[in-house]
């Protein structure tokens, strides 16, 4: 089966399992090994948005958040970070129907 | 001195258990206001300040009315709360809620300061917040009655390479959720996941079957949520503290009978 990696809509991570959110609107509850953030539990449950994680996260040093996925050797959080801004203006960017 | 001749007083005793249970059940819920909001006022701006008792996102709803709270500020994540909004228009009342964007904790209102507009800071109102559950919480929390139930079916957990869906993600979901349930390792925390999934079909408490094939499920009593895949695979476990949290999870309900594994 082909895997598919999904963007983390906090801080443009390009390998999460699951899209953050299912069609119905429900959370994947992945914690992004990259910023640490829980899709479906510190929005849902906590109220945090992802721009105010993202800023938390960038603020804190873009630091690898997991500490059971191994930060890939390759992986830089500032220049990840970077990447966010034009990911950020593509998702908000009107989808062509 | 200590005087232990003092007469059993039935209503002093009965006080002092009522504070001791109340302040057991602080911290049931993930965000309380523990300040109330203050207002610092100018002619064009306001900055309003409040805390709570675990770190949360900052939201400011706030406008001329207190049933079109139409403008919003949002602040940093924390416990201890600041937003300040500009541009507002001078001697001008403003009504305002604080919370996150999930949970609305406390309003009140503000005048920007004017030519001759005295400052009038009302005092906020206290959050109307529901308590769902509080005795069954309650006694839970002090031991008695079932909290985290005891297993219908003690049946040993199968391995965490079974009941886990990714493994490499468990460490983490142990580090945030474990304690929820007094986990010891996250071999533990897996297994009791499992086991609210036996717990669960076996009582028949409330589940949704999502369009993706994931499968939500949930207690009231202990306030335990856990989401597992098509499978039956666990995806996480953990106690929601936003009160309507289950509520809003997307899917429809099913028995039992109608869960997509064994």
């Amino acid at each position: 089966m082909k895997s598919k990696k999904h963007i983390c809509p906090v801080c443009a991570y390009p390998h999460l399992t699951e899209p953050a959110r299912s069609k119905s609107g429900g959370g994947s509850y992945e914690i992004c090994p990259s910023c640490g953030f829980q899709f479906g539990v510190d929005d849902d449950d906590k109220g945090i948005t992802f721009e105010q994680w993202r800023a938390k996260w960038i603020k804190g040093g873009a630091k690898w958040a997991s500490k059971g996925i191994a930060k890939p050797d390759a992986w830089d959080g500032a220049k990840q970070s970077a990447r966010l801004a034009s990911h950020v203006a593509a998702k908000k960017s009107p989808r062509a129907r | 001195m200590l005087r232990l001749s003092s007469p059993f007083r039935p209503a002093a005793v009965i006080s002092t258990v009522i504070y001791f249970l109340a302040s057991l059940t602080a911290g049931l819920h993930a965000v309380t206001l523990t300040a109330p909001p203050q207002t610092t006022v100018g002619r064009d701006s306001a900055t309003i300040v409040w805390k709570t008792d675990v770190e949360c996102g900052s939201r400011l709803n706030y406008g001329k009315t207190p049933d079109a709270l139409t403008q919003r500020a949002d602040g940093k994540v924390s416990a201890e709360h600041s937003v300040t909004v500009a541009n507002l228009e001078p001697a001008t009342t403003y009504h305002f809620a604080v919370g996150s964007a999930r949970q609305r904790l406390a309003t009140g209102s503000f005048t920007t300061l004017g030519a001759n507009a005295p400052v009038a800071t009302t005092p906020p109102a206290p959050p109307s917040k529901p308590t769902p559950g509080f005795l069954p919480q309650l006694l839970s929390k002090i031991g008695i009655g079932a909290p985290a139930p005891a297993p219908l079916t003690p049946k040993p957990a199968p391995p965490t390479r079974v009941t886990w869906a990714n493994l490499p993600s468990l460490q983490d979901h142990f580090d945030r959720h474990g304690r929820d349930f007094r986990a010891t390792s996250p071999d533990d925390y897996a297994a009791k996941a499992w086991r609210f999934r036996e717990q669960a079909r076996a009582a028949a408490w409330p589940m949704k079957l999502d369009a993706d094939g994931t499968v939500r499920m949930w207690d009231g009593k202990s306030g335990s949520f856990a989401a597992y895949n098509r499978d039956g695979t666990t995806k996480t476990y953990f106690k929601p503290g936003n009160p309507s949290y289950w509520q809003r999870q997307p899917g429809r309900p099913i028995t039992p009978a109608q869960l997509p594994f064994k």
